[in-house]
């Protein structure tokens, strides 16, 4: 009877899809991370690398579209570099992405403090 | 290979605007290729292009969409959306089942019942989609011209409604069952044998029918159309039972339940159904000219077709507006 239990448990579960989930949970953090990661200039597959160095994992068919729409809002500064022989676009964070940067760290930080009131009240 | 990096690109910013393509085909192909190190490694590229994702997605993700109804309208639009359907739905299902009756081109019987039936859920549909139409532009309009404010006020916070009961009574599907077979089935009896039942009968002796009411050949075929009514409504009985309470599916089975014997009962009433015999017969006991008594069958029959058709289109309109909040 237990297992039978457990069983359905694990079936509801996985209909949910625990990875949207987790994918949707993340989201919430990419703008941040991609804001403190573009102190220095950066091109996307740079940064992508240099986030996969960090284990901050985010996806390239969503960091390059997520850095142009931050441009467009003002937060990054970009420029092309075409003295190489592969031209580059560098992303750098303008002072306005900086102030954002730091209310969201504030944000983050609360957040932060008030998840880890929940889960101590979870593990009791 | 290099082919397919630019087949890649080229599915990616023929979705964008125009203003955005350059620069971004410039940006996406510099990090594909610095994402290849070997460049002439098919497969390698192949799992680039695949660790971007399709085209279509990235695509959107690079246009950042807005909906045409955001969430914020979302929940207006679908209520509004519900109540608009319905109401045109139904002056769609009644007007249309009007106009199929009264340009009724097929020949055959059969082939009018398919017609009639078919125009009216066809008028039906094309009312809906027209309402869907008007809804959508018109929330489409507000989305873009209007920021919603989200002002409120709790005493206009509407009352709560009354809790619709959507379960089917067992015992009243059964019961509905068992008198739609006999009567249904006495219905149909009667039609196929009406020269034996049902005419003026002369008394001198034995019962035996003088003159017949219907024409015999007339409503025989619609014996067998009515059959087929009487199936669907046996169909729907059965469903009823076996769900135990109404849900889209068994709303929309009741519903074309409902369109398909009324469309049967109109062709059968404003065909050829009286004899010629009959009403020379009536005309002649009561002293009646032979159109006088045309006349007033003739009317008899158009109020029994529209209050059926009334009945039929209201029963509908009830049923959607009572249960769609709970479906």
């Amino acid at each position: 009877m237990t297992y039978s239990i457990m069983y359905l448990e694990v079936e509801k579960v996985s209909k949910i899809d625990v990875e949207s989930l987790k994918v949707e949970l993340r989201r919430g953090t990419q703008i941040l991370i991609v804001l403190s990661q573009l102190d220095a200039k950066e091109y996307g597959y740079s940064l992508l690398e240099k986030l996969d160095k960090k284990n901050l994992g985010i996806e390239a068919g969503t960091l390059y579209p997520l850095m142009r729409r931050l441009e467009s809002q003002g937060l990054l500064e970009s420029e092309w570099d075409t003295t190489l022989s592969r031209p580059r676009k560098y992303y750098v964070v303008s002072e306005e992405g900086k102030a954002v940067l730091n209310e969201l760290l504030e944000e983050w930080k609360k957040i932060n403090k008030e998840i880890e009131g929940i889960v101590g009240e979870i593990n009791g | 290979m290099g082919n397919i990096i630019e087949r890649y690109i080229y599915d990616v910013i023929r979705r964008l605007p125009e203003k955005d393509r350059e620069d971004v085909e410039n940006e996406l192909r510099g990090n594909i290729l610095e994402m290849i190190e070997n460049p002439n490694d098919d497969e390698e590229v192949k799992k680039v292009l695949y660790s971007l994702g399709s085209p279509r997605l990235l695509a959107d993700n690079y246009r950042n969409y807005s909906p045409l109804i955001s969430s914020t309208w979302m929940g207006d639009y679908l209520y509004t959306l519900k109540i608009v359907l319905i109401v045109l739905g139904s002056i769609g299902l009644f007007f249309g089942f009007i106009e199929s009756i009264q340009n009724i081109e097929a020949s055959q019987i059969v082939l009018k019942v398919f017609e009639v039936f078919f125009k009216t859920i066809g008028n039906t549909f094309s009312s809906m989609l027209s309402g869907f139409a008007i809804v959508t532009i018109i929330f489409i309009c507000l989305e873009k011209q209007s920021e919603k404010k989200d002002v409120w006020n709790v005493d206009k916070l509407p009352e709560i409604p009354k809790k619709v009961n959507l379960s089917i009574s067992y015992k009243s599907s059964i019961s509905g069952l068992i008198f739609t077979v006999i009567f249904g089935g006495l219905w149909i009896y009667l039609l196929y044998f009406s020269n034996m039942y049902l005419g003026w009968f002369n008394s001198d002796g034995d019962w035996v029918v003088d003159q017949v009411v219907f024409n015999l050949s007339y409503t025989r075929t619609f014996a067998i159309l009515f059959f087929f009514t009487l199936l669907a409504d046996v169909v729907v009985y059965i469903f009823k039972i076996k769900y135990g309470q109404w849900n889209k599916l068994l709303i929309f089975m009741y519903s074309l339940s409902k369109i398909f014997g009324l469309v049967v009962l109109a062709l059968f009433l404003t065909g050829d159904l009286i004899s010629s015999d009959f009403i020379s017969r009536i005309s002649t006991e009561l002293s009646f000219s032979y159109s006088e008594v045309d006349n007033f069958i003739n009317s008899f029959k158009y109020v029994i077709l529209g209050l059926a058709a009334l009945g039929n289109v209201v029963d509908i309109i009830t049923m959607y507006f009572k249960q769609f909040k709970y479906l």
